[in-house]
């Protein structure tokens, strides 16, 4: 097939409707006719209902959460909305949690999900005691929303798609463009919160996420390569994450190195230990998985043994304070707060308002990621660090249809205090290995962990001198962190919003990493494709 | 008109869905091809940790997905779509009128490439019920955790697990472009297990689970007795050399392989979906895949098939009246079509279908007479997180979980420490030693969306054997127990 505009378009997910676009648009919020009962409900009343119910039940603590998810694509003809409302009610009696929730979204339904969670606490009380505290809770009542420069959903679906067919059309000026994917989604999240103990909260959440892939080929020598553009993932934003960044810049940069790609050798890895540069989006999915995932209460303790696992942090009364996790220039902490994340919220699916928290100082674990239950369970670490007991705003759901579990809040990794860029730390290998978009996996304890796919070059005296086939490193979450030579500088921080997966049954959410990238040293190196 | 689930009807019944999608159907113009998918969802879970139950719930949900075409072109299928769980009358007024309007945009735009008589993507009505799932008591659950989580307490060790019981019912209405419809009804129930227990000091780990559609095939105490057997026997496990090794692939470590082999049978055309180790190269003169239909591709000793009347997957099965054998003696012999073919001389010969539960015939062969027969094996109770290293030769990286043990001159000597493998499916069926006999896994529905097996298509009823396999490869240790 020739490779034309045309072709292209044909190709591209998203091209017709920017190439077919409407004189007059609609937005996802001229949708209310198609959605009315999201107008329509006495938000308040149903979470005060909900709650009372759960108390004349017997409850001694509960709470309610109302949520309302939207979303639509930019992948096809229409924006494809979807719309699910949930009611749900968490309640306590004698120290054993029970929960239930509807769709219906009516008083009938949350008198019946109140006085219905308390029945399925009480069940399990047998005759053994279950000691549950909950973590103070500061007061927060009142509303909030993502501050959002441009608003997706009053944007007419049409101008969106055209917006982003502007990609095609310029993806297909690039030379060597074999195939090129977009995919876009918007969606908001309307999550109304109350509990017994006085809480109200009222919030609107927004993300934006998106996925531009691309694959180049040269007939002439036979070869392919591929390219991402990374800048690009799940954020909590509006529209102006796509329209005040320079996408075509991104693209253009990702198209460079693939073309590059095609200019290196390949060579077979030689197994063995490298001096290895690790790019932004690896180290955020290794600390998100090494250290995220490992310092969540519940894993922690135990909860998650029966589906995703443990942690290797096996006894956090002795390892608070002591592990040395990394060298000392790791630092890393949590900010749910941080206006664009992926996690933020003014309030956890507790009520409790999240502010920033050191998980690891100076190489050191100091915290673990706790929600209002869990951080009763190392109050004597709360004690021991002169910390008032409390939740670090962890709590989290997709939707009220599920209950609110830990999840990893929002990583950041410090950067140094210099001025290095990605380019830079791959100059300063003399000889050594880059590893460039590659996918992370850790066992169930999140101590053991290799990487597959992505690219992998060959560095000597600082430049890429050939493409290695199959590369994968294989490590342990405590020797990669402290094997960490070099980090890079404020200005090679980069953002990715990650998906991670919990619970059972299985819940997904997404949160946001912030990472420079790192070299790290003596790193093992494999071949993934040979066996024993 | 419906608006409440009424009290003690945790779904929908037949009348009740038939009468939310008549009602949405009059908000359609009746000359247009429509499709309306409703779902309703009930699911109750009990939950624990550290040998106390975390949590009970009870949560209910509908889905109602309507979707009108606008092209079934073959590459490019084109549909104008809406999802909501509200069904009040005002809520399925407007969810038909936003269709409506966004159809009416695109309908003059779109190429007129209509195929005749394409089959329409309906599957048949279903029912894969028990009703001991669905009357399941949440007391029974719990008595059930309270008694051996006071076995593992009393043990010294730590027991987590879950038991679930699902229902759901679903309801498709098609209409074609000539106003010719077509309604099937769907009811399915769920049950499943899962135990872990672990070590005080993570020091070893036990694990055993079961799926059915009736929980009076999950036996609750027998599994948490294996399970907390298993932790003991796992205790302390010491590192041995990576390297090839003789395996013992439980049926829950087998059913991962059959997984992934099960997984690259979509036929696909050259330019959607499909294609890898199982086909020889595109078509385009027939818009298939050039496949391996008719070649042998593992052990001759090796079946997969889907028969309708398989007591582990309901006793009303009525979406495959007819026994599908997939592979038959080692050779292919069927597969998966996710896209309606119009090749019908080539569907008669080579019967395509998606389903997801099957079973792989097993032998007569015990899991004790093959440890019995083994000079150095290792026995693999679990495998978990299989990810894809090489497409083109279907090779696998994964990790071993909750119990593998070094046997040596017919009898387990030791547990032993966690591996990372790297293997392909078909090198694993290509080395089979001795086949053992059949049983159920753990397959849990991985969806709480109700169109995902409101229909039979996807119900993951999977029965497969433990298998001796040669020269399995693990390639490095990993730390966690």
């Amino acid at each position: 097939m020739t490779f034309t505009r045309r072709n292209l378009l044909k190709h591209s997910a998203i091209a017709l409707p920017g190439s077919m676009l409407l004189n007059k648009g609609m937005s996802f919020d001229d949708l209310k006719e198609a959605f009315p009962l999201a107008t329509g409900i006495d938000k308040a009343k149903l979470i005060a209902t909900a709650i009372d119910s759960a108390i004349r039940a017997g409850a001694s603590y509960a709470d309610a959460r109302l949520t309302r998810n939207e979303s639509f694509t930019i992948n096809s003809f229409s924006p494809n909305p979807k719309q699910t409302m949930a009611l749900g009610v968490r309640a306590l009696y004698q120290g054993y949690w029970g929960f239930a929730s509807s769709p219906l979204c009516s008083e009938e339904e949350a008198n019946r999900i109140g006085e219905s969670a308390v029945v399925q606490a009480k069940v399990n009380v047998l005759g053994r005691e279950r000691q549950t505290e909950l973590a103070p809770l500061e007061i927060s009542n009142g509303e909030w929303e993502t501050p959002v420069k441009d608003n997706p959903f009053n944007i007419a679906y049409e101008e969106l798609t055209d917006f982003f067919a502007g990609f095609s059309s310029y993806a297909s000026t690039l030379k060597f463009i074999k195939q090129f994917n977009q995919w876009y989604e918007f969606s908001r999240s309307y999550k109304d919160f109350g509990n017994s103990d006085g809480q109200n909260n009222s919030q609107i959440l927004y993300w934006s996420s998106g996925n531009v892939a691309f694959k180049v080929e040269d007939k002439s020598i036979k070869r392919e390569s591929w390219g991402k553009v990374e800048e690009i993932s799940i954020a909590g934003k509006g529209f102006e994450y796509f329209r005040d960044r320079p996408i075509r810049q991104y693209l253009r940069n990702a198209h460079e190195e693939a073309l590059n790609d095609l200019s290196l050798p390949m060579k077979p890895i030689d197994p063995g230990r490298y001096v290895v540069q690790i790019d932004q989006g690896g180290i955020a999915n290794v600390l998100q998985k090494s250290i995220g995932k490992a310092t969540e209460v519940d894993r922690v303790f135990g909860f998650e043994a029966n589906t995703g696992g443990t942690s290797y942090i096996t006894d956090p009364h002795t390892m608070l304070n002591t592990l040395k996790i990394g060298s000392n220039s790791v630092n890393v902490w949590c900010d749910r707060s941080e206006i664009g994340s992926a996690g933020c919220v003014r309030w956890d699916d507790e009520g409790v308002h999240p502010e920033r928290y050191d998980l690891v100082k100076d190489g050191i674990l100091v915290n673990l990621q706790t929600n209002r239950e869990g951080a009763s369970w190392v109050k004597d670490h709360y004690q021991n660090t002169q910390q008032d007991l409390r939740s670090f705003g962890t709590a989290n759901s997709p939707s009220a249809m599920d209950v609110q579990i830990t999840h990893p809040s929002d990583l950041y990794l410090m950067p140094s205090d210099t001025s290095i860029t990605r380019d830079n730390l791959r100059e300063s290998i003399d000889d050594g290995i880059e590893i460039r978009i590659p996918d992370i996996s850790f066992d169930f304890q999140q101590i053991t962990g290799w990487s597959r796919g992505g690219k992998s070059y060959e560095i000597k005296k600082g430049k890429r001198e050939a493409i290695l086939a199959n590369a994968g490193m294989l490590f342990r979450t405590p020797e990669l962190w402290n094997n960490i030579i070099s980090i890079g500088g404020t200005p090679s921080v980069e953002y990715f919003g990650l998906l991670s997966r919990k619970g059972q049954p299985e819940q997904t959410i997404a949160s946001g990493v912030k990472v420079p990238p790192c070299i790290v040293k003596e790193m093992t190196v494999i071949d993934n494709t040979r066996k024993a | 008109m419906i608006t409440v689930i009424e009290k003690g009807r945790r779904i929908f019944s037949e009348p009740d869905a038939r009468s939310v999608i008549e009602e949405l159907i009059t908000h359609i113009p009746a000359e247009n091809e429509l499709s309306i998918r409703l779902g309703s969802w009930w699911g109750a879970g009990q939950r624990w940790a550290r040998n106390r139950a975390s949590l009970t719930s009870d949560q209910r949900d509908i889905t109602l997905i309507i979707s009108r075409p606008l092209s079934h072109r073959k590459q490019y299928p084109l549909s104008i779509l809406a999802t909501t769980n509200q069904i009040d009358s005002a809520s399925l007024k407007g969810i038909g009128n936003h269709i409506n309007v966004y159809f009416d945009k695109w309908k003059e735009k779109v190429p007129p490439d209509r195929i005749l008589d394409v089959p329409s993507d309906i599957g048949e009505g279903t029912k894969v019920w028990s009703d001991a799932t669905f009357d399941r008591s949440i007391l029974e659950n719990a008595e059930v955790v309270e008694q051996l989580t006071r076995q593992s307490e009393s043990d010294n060790l730590m027991s987590s697990g879950f038991i679930g019981s699902t229902g759901s019912s679903a309801m498709h209405f098609y209409r074609d472009e000539w106003g010719r419809t077509d309604w099937k009804w769907g009811l399915v129930t769920q049950a499943e297990c899962s135990v872990t227990v672990r070590d005080r000091n993570g020091n070893g780990s036990g694990w055993m689970g079961k799926t059915s559609f009736d929980i009076n095939r999950v036996n609750i105490p027998e599994l948490a007795a294996q399970a907390l057997e298993r932790c003991k026997l796992s205790l302390n496990p010491v590192r041995i050399e990576p390297g090839r090794y003789q395996v013992i692939l439980e049926p829950q470590a087998t059913a991962v392989f059959t997984e992934l082999l099960m997984g690259a049978m979509s036929r696909g055309t050259p330019e959607r979906a499909g294609g890898g180790i199982l086909f020889l190269g595109d078509d385009r003169s027939i818009q298939r895949y050039k496949s391996k239909l008719g070649l042998k591709i593992i052990d001759e000793r090796l079946n997969i098939f889907h028969e309708p009347s398989d007591p582990f997957f309901g006793s009303h099965v009525e979406s495959l009246r007819r026994r599908i054998d997939l592979i038959k003696n080692g050779i292919l012999t069927g597969m998966f079509d996710d896209y309606g073919s119009q090749l019908n001389e080539i569907a008669d010969m080579y019967p395509a279908f998606y389903s997801t539960s099957y079973r792989m015939s097993g032998g007569s062969t015990s899991i004790e007479d093959m440890i019995s027969s083994a000079k150095r094996a290792v026995l693999v109770a679990r495998i978990t997180q299989p990810e894809i290293v090489d497409p083109g030769s279907m090779l696998y990286t994964g990790v071993t979980r909750d119990g593998l043990w070094l046997i040596e001159n017919g009898a387990i000597t030791k547990s032993v420490r966690n591996f990372r493998w790297t293997e392909s499916p078909l090198f694993v069926m290509n080395n089979v030693e001795e086949v053992g006999i059949e049983e159920q896994v753990f397959e849990p529905n991985g969806s709480r969306n109700p169109m995902n097996y409101g229909f039979s298509n996807s119900l993951n009823n999977v029965v497969v054997p433990p298998l001796k396999i040669n020269d399995f490869s693990f390639t490095s240790t990993i730390d966690a127990v």
